[in-house]
């Protein structure tokens, strides 16, 4: 008992099976028809090239108008570059208002506290008459540094003075036993 | 000089009528949508055929605009759930195939459908007026030695599958 395992096709039995599948061929009528239906269509390339020659022509009149208008562009002197001139930033003057508004809030607060402030001072109203009796007199022409007069202020001592005895000198006596003490 | 242009193109139409049909049939196997198929694309490479005029890059042209247009087909056909008519239908057979099994040309067909694009084509452009690697290749534009090796890969495939 032998098993015989399928052999694969041939290639000549491959060739003829392949060109008889492949040798259909169209109908009679199939080039007839392709032909006629092509004869419907519009010559190839012809409109377009309808459109693009007179656009053509346009684009380069108007170029030539724009040359002889404006002059050819080498005639033109080349700029040099400008160096920054200092002082005179305005640019920064001319800085639009909406973006100092724009600012963060923390940054309104740091410029607001470089800003200087109007300082209200409050005087006595003892000095504020004196100030005004020294600009009356100013203004009047009779003031004399040397004439003014001012009271003289008597100032109590802080410290009452202190009543310190008055010391008593005595002489020291030359006895026998003026070594000292006895030692017990 | 449009005269000329179309007689030109008729020489072409002539010398290629057969192949872009047979093209469009490996695709389809279906005589009117192949017919149609090819039709359509000889309406298109009409409307270029002023940057298309030498032979060569002609055929090459039409062949791959015809495969792409015939899948196209199939796909719509597929879509409109016809794919069981068109299979149902035996292939018509051809001049030579009277000789030849229905049922082993279907297992064929079968077998060429399966293969990868890539490989597909090669087996059946060279099947088509028995083209030459040479002429596969400049059909498919691509080079004569990767065109011998799809060539050999699909018929190692074929033939174990009709085997």
């Amino acid at each position: 008992m032998t098993s015989t395992a399928p052999q694969p096709m041939r290639d000549d039995e491959l060739d003829r099976l392949l060109e008889a599948a492949l040798s259909v061929s169209p109908s009679p009528t199939f080039r007839a028809r392709v032909a006629a239906r092509v004869a419907e269509e519009p010559l190839p390339g012809r409109g377009r090239n309808l459109l693009i020659w007179p656009a053509m022509a346009a684009a380069t009149a108007f170029a030539i108008v724009l040359i002889v208008v404006t002059g050819p562009p080498g005639d033109e002197a080349p700029r040099a570059p400008q160096p920054p001139v200092a002082g005179t930033a305005s640019w920064i003057v001319s800085a639009p208002a909406a973006s100092i508004e724009r600012r963060a809030p923390a940054q309104r607060r740091s410029a607001d506290s470089l800003a200087p402030r109007r300082v209200t001072a409050r005087f006595d109203h003892r000095e504020q008459e004196a100030f005004a009796w020294l600009v009356t007199r100013a203004k009047a022409g009779d003031l004399a540094p040397w004439e003014i007069e001012t009271e003289a202020v008597e100032l109590e001592p802080v410290v009452s003075p202190l009543a310190i005895p008055p010391l008593e000198v005595m002489p020291i006596g030359l006895t026998g036993d003026s070594e000292g003490d006895p030692q017990p | 000089m449009d005269e000329a242009l179309l007689r030109e193109f008729e020489a072409c139409l002539t010398d290629t009528a057969t192949l872009a049909f047979r093209v469009a049939y490996s695709v389809l196997r279906q005589r009117e949508d192949a017919e149609d198929v090819a039709q359509d694309a000889f309406v298109r490479a009409y409307a270029r055929f002023s940057q298309l005029r030498d032979r060569g890059r002609f055929r090459a042209w039409l062949v791959r605009l015809t495969f792409r247009l015939a899948l196209d087909r199939q796909r719509a056909v597929r879509r409109r759930g016809n794919l069981e008519r068109a299979a149902g239908e035996p292939p018509a057979p051809g001049p030579s195939a009277s000789n030849v099994d229905p049922v082993q040309l279907s297992r064929l067909w079968d077998a060429i459908d399966a293969l990868p694009h890539k490989l597909r084509w090669p087996i059946v452009l060279s099947a088509i007026h028995g083209h030459d690697v040479k002429e596969v290749a400049a059909l498919l534009g691509v080079p004569e030695g990767t065109v011998k090796s799809r060539l050999f890969l699909a018929r190692r495939r074929l033939k174990e599958q009709l085997r």
